[in-house]
């Protein structure tokens, strides 16, 4: 019975991972209607930067928050140049082009200057792992769900209590009417894209002990990320934290206890959970019907 | 005095030119009805005025030009509101977050008093003030769409069919309201609608409308006798 | 946007070049190819036959996302299916290659078929979801099917070698059999776009309300393309396992998938003499670009995507044709009076 409290433990730690790349790829669907493959590894990018600033000698935190504010600026300028364009051309099959062309640069890129062998990011809190009851957690999963509950409640308050959050989700419900009505459209894409990237670099930044920094350090994570979206709904970000945590546990215990799945082949799990969701309930757990029409 | 004045107004969807040459002028304080067959262009004329598609020519609000400078402002900031067709609210929102949205441009006590306004007026929207848009009727949704455009006090009100796809109760009741609405704000409202018999009761003025050409102005009331517009509009 | 950017993306039509010149260069390649493996250093004969791999499974995905405008990830699964058929039939077990070619295009064309039951009921957004998710886990699928795939370590493999009566050594001989194969799938592909299926597939692409009033079975349709995009993407396999002589778990993976994407793209997106540009593309600019860095190759391949979908959408292709078309038309100016009609996208009116 441990092993199983200890396996819903660790399957809701991994989720909020899930969950956080989760909600960005939701917060960049919103604006911009692309599920863009290239986020996790926007995400990997920006650990690389705090890894490398802290590597030169800036102290850890503060390394953190310039890589989060080069992400936040990366993803915004995306937006501007690439992605703003192929949205109002409505052209699709371009955006995601260029998503996965995004994707296979920043990887080089990134093996290009640091290369393949796994950076050493220090973790930003030490010491044992945690007990609660029978079930061990160690200090930076901790960390990770201390800063994710943080980032929910950050996006909860700017969504339905700012005049701004107002705008965005009034944004990405109906952009026409937006429009017509006079909201800042063009800055809560942009806005939407910045925070994405953000909050996939402080993800990467945590997990980086535990997952190994090295270029595709997160693709596996996309993986259940994607899942995650598609599970929760990929226009909903409530969904998209429901669907982590989901996923987290299921990935987690099928591991464990499904015979001929074992911990190399549970990633057949988020391919069938994607699959499933979409045939069955193409909008997933909270999502808008209107966006799955073709 | 004219409140707006379209000159030689051009505008289509890509290689598609849908206006050839509209040129017409609406009073200020006036109700002006759009009349024309279906695809005549009517919406198409609603969106080249709300600079929802390009567009040549002049479009003149109380003297200001809309086409010229290279960065146009939000319409809404300019003091036009438009109601589209099919309503375009936005249903993941609350109804009275729709209207908040709809004063997004304006002080926060000013909307705090143009909701409880328009709930007064709507009794049917206030009921249902925390329910998301999109579970509300086709009607519901459409007084909702004409509030969450006022709440930006435009000075001119483009609505375009708002009896669509509405019971005739129902379209009486919006009409009503139109009518208050008219009776509480000095506002220049253009009008587009399939209904001539309803919409020549509150128009005051009207433009026929045929392929992209937009006729003279005439009175309503001039409309409501001619025997040819009776049988073409009214089925009569 | 500004004007050059317009000028760069602007649509070019097909090239009014007559259809003997086509024959004549046509078969002028045709001949020049036949010849060529005979005199070459086998390093390049093996990557002229990796050039034929990319362009039989590139023409399988053309078939699908230049010609539906559907995209799939997945046909590195397929591509895989292919080579660890060969691997194991003809390697492991022994049995004649022809063998291999037809089990690998079944097996493929039925698995595309079955995939496609209920993937092709998504939306275009969706099945790119469910296409990643598969390229993702190709390989983990591959390394649990160890007993047959041998896993992670692979499989190394010695088929294809030239019978006696040939005189041919073995990258010849195997590039020979590449050229045919290719030439099969680029003759099927031109024949299916250009027929019947290949007006449904546009109307598809297109405008999906019209062609099913046109009476084109959508469903029906999507299935047969999809399904013999991903028999040709198995084909694909097998002449890389012909050619490399190993399959190993983690050549599958996110990256082949987007390679094979990169052939589709950087020829021009919806042309056939395009993938071919693609295939030669992927093949020999990495290899280039890999004495630069080993990351150079990958770069570029993501740089070409970005670029060729941006900024050049038509692709080589497309910039063949912009260059070309002053020639042609002069040429034609000469030999006629009538200009032939260019179609010129015209400009709406803007703000
Ligand atoms: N989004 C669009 N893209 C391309 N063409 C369009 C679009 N919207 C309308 N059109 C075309 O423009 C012409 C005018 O359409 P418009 O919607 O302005 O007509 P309308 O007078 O509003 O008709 P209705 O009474 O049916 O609403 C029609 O021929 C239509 O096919
Ligand atoms: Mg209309």
């Amino acid at each position: 019975m441990t092993t199983f409290f200890q396996q819903i433990v660790d399957g809701l730690t991994t989720g909020v991972i899930y969950a956080a790349i989760a909600l960005s790829l939701v917060l960049v669907y919103r604006t911009s209607r692309l599920v863009n493959f290239a986020q996790a590894e926007m995400a990997t990018l920006g650990g690389f930067l705090a890894w490398q600033l802290s590597d030169w000698g800036v102290p850890f935190p503060l390394a953190i928050a310039l890589a989060v504010a080069a992400s936040f600026a990366l993803g915004a300028t995306m937006e501007r140049t690439v992605v703003r364009p192929l949205h109002e051309a409505h052209n699709e099959l371009a955006l995601f082009v260029i998503s996965l062309g995004i994707l296979v640069v920043l990887i080089n890129v990134e093996a290009w200057i640091w290369g393949y062998q796994v950076k050493a990011v220090p973790l930003v809190i030490d010491g044992p792992a945690v007990s609660i009851g029978s079930v061990l957690v160690s200090r930076q999963k901790l960390v990770i769900v201390a800063v994710a509950i943080v980032i929910a409640a950050l996006l909860f308050v700017l969504f339905q209590r700012t005049r701004f959050g107002l705008a965005m989700r009034a944004a990405a419900d109906n952009q026409p009417s937006a429009r017509l009505l006079g909201l800042p459209v063009n800055a809560t894409m942009t806005l939407s894209w910045g925070i994405a990237a953000a909050i996939g670099t402080l993800m990467a930044i945590l997990v980086a002990p535990q997952q190994f920094l090295q270029p595709g350090m997160l693709l596996p994570v996309l993986l259940y990320a994607v899942a995650a979206a598609t599970l929760g709904g990929i226009d909903s970000p409530v969904g998209a934290v429901i669907g982590g945590l989901i996923v987290g546990v299921v990935e987690n215990l099928a591991g464990t206890y499904v015979p001929g799945i074992g911990q190399d082949f549970k990633s057949a799990v988020a391919f069938l959970i994607i699959m499933g969701v979409l045939l069955v309930r193409p909008q997933g757990l909270l999502g808008s019907k209107s966006v799955v029409r073709v | 005095m004219s409140l707006l004045t379209v000159d030689r107004l051009c505008a289509g969807y890509g290689a598609l030119r849908v206006l050839h040459d509209v040129s017409f002028s609406i009073e200020e304080g006036n109700v002006t009805v759009v009349l024309g067959a279906n695809g005549a262009g009517k919406s198409t004329l609603l969106r080249a005025l709300s600079g929802m598609i390009p567009a040549t020519g002049s479009i003149e609000l109380d003297g200001y030009e809309l086409l010229s400078g290279r960065r146009r402002r939000p319409i809404a900031l300019l003091g036009i509101g438009h109601v589209p067709e099919g309503r375009g609210t936005f249903g993941g929102l609350t109804v009275e977050e729709n209207l908040r949205a709809g004063g997004y441009h304006r002080p926060r006590g000013e909307v705090e008093r143009s909701i409880t306004e328009w709930f007064e007026l709507f009794p049917r929207l206030a009921e249902r003030r925390d329910r998301l848009a999109a579970g509300l009727s086709g009607g519901e949704q459409q007084m909702l769409a004409i509030a969450r455009a006022l709440m930006a006090r435009p000075r001119l009100l483009l609505l375009d069919e708002p009896s669509l796809g509405l019971a005739p109760k129902m379209t009486g009741t919006l009409f009503d309201n139109l009518r208050a609405i008219r009776e509480r704000m000095d506002m220049t409202v253009l009008l587009v609608e399939q209904n001539a018999h309803l919409s020549l009761q509150i128009a005051d003025d009207a433009l026929l409308m045929t392929a992209g050409q937009v006729g003279p102005r005439r009175p309503a009331i001039a409309l409501r006798e001619d025997e040819q517009i009776r049988r073409a509009y009214l089925g009569a | 946007m500004s004007a050059i950017m317009r000028r760069l993306r602007q649509p070019r039509p097909r090239l009014p070049i007559p259809r003997w010149v086509n024959l004549v260069v046509g078969i002028a390649a045709f001949a020049y190819l036949l010849y060529a493996p005979l005199v070459s250093p086998s390093y390049s004969n093996t990557q002229m036959a990796m050039v034929c791999v990319y362009a039989v499974a590139g023409l399988g995905l053309h078939l699908l996302t230049g010609m539906t405008g559907l995209i799939s990830l997945g046909h590195g699964f397929f591509f895989a299916v292919g080579a660890y058929t060969a691997a194991i039939l003809s390697g492991t077990q022994g049995w004649p290659v022809p063998v291999s070619f037809v089990v690998a295009a079944a097996l493929g064309w039925l698995l595309g078929f079955l995939f496609g039951l209920p993937a092709l009921r998504l939306s275009p957004l969706a099945l790119s979801q469910v296409t990643l998710a598969l390229a993702l886990i190709t390989p983990s699928l591959i390394k649990r099917l160890d007993f047959m795939t041998n896993g992670s370590a692979g499989l190394s493999v010695d088929v294809g070698d030239p019978p006696a009566w040939s005189g041919l050594d073995k990258d010849q001989w195997i590039l020979y059999i590449c050229l045919l194969i290719a030439l099969v799938a680029y003759l099927v592909t031109l024949a299916l776009s250009r027929g019947r299926t290949g007006r449904a597939m546009k109307g598809l692409r297109d405008n999906l309300p019209v062609a099913t009033t046109l009476g084109v079975r959508a469903t029906t349709t999507k299935s047969f393309v999809f399904a013999t995009s991903a028999a040709f993407a198995a084909v694909g396999g097998v002449l890389y396992t012909l050619v490399i002589q190993y399959v190993g778990a983690d050549a599958f993976g996110l990256t082949f998938a987007i390679a094979l994407i990169t052939v589709i793209v950087v020829g021009g997106l919806g042309s056939v003499p395009g993938v071919i540009l693609g295939a030669v593309f992927v093949v020999f600019v990495p290899s280039w670009a890999s004495e630069v860095s080993p990351s150079a190759s990958g770069l570029i391949y993501g740089v070409a995507l970005v670029v060729f979908m941006f900024v050049l959408p038509g692709g080589v292709i497309g910039v063949l044709r912009a260059i070309g078309h002053p020639v042609v038309s002069r040429f034609h100016a000469r030999r006629s009076t009538a200009q032939p009609p260019v179609p010129q996208e015209q400009e709406a009116g803007r703000r």
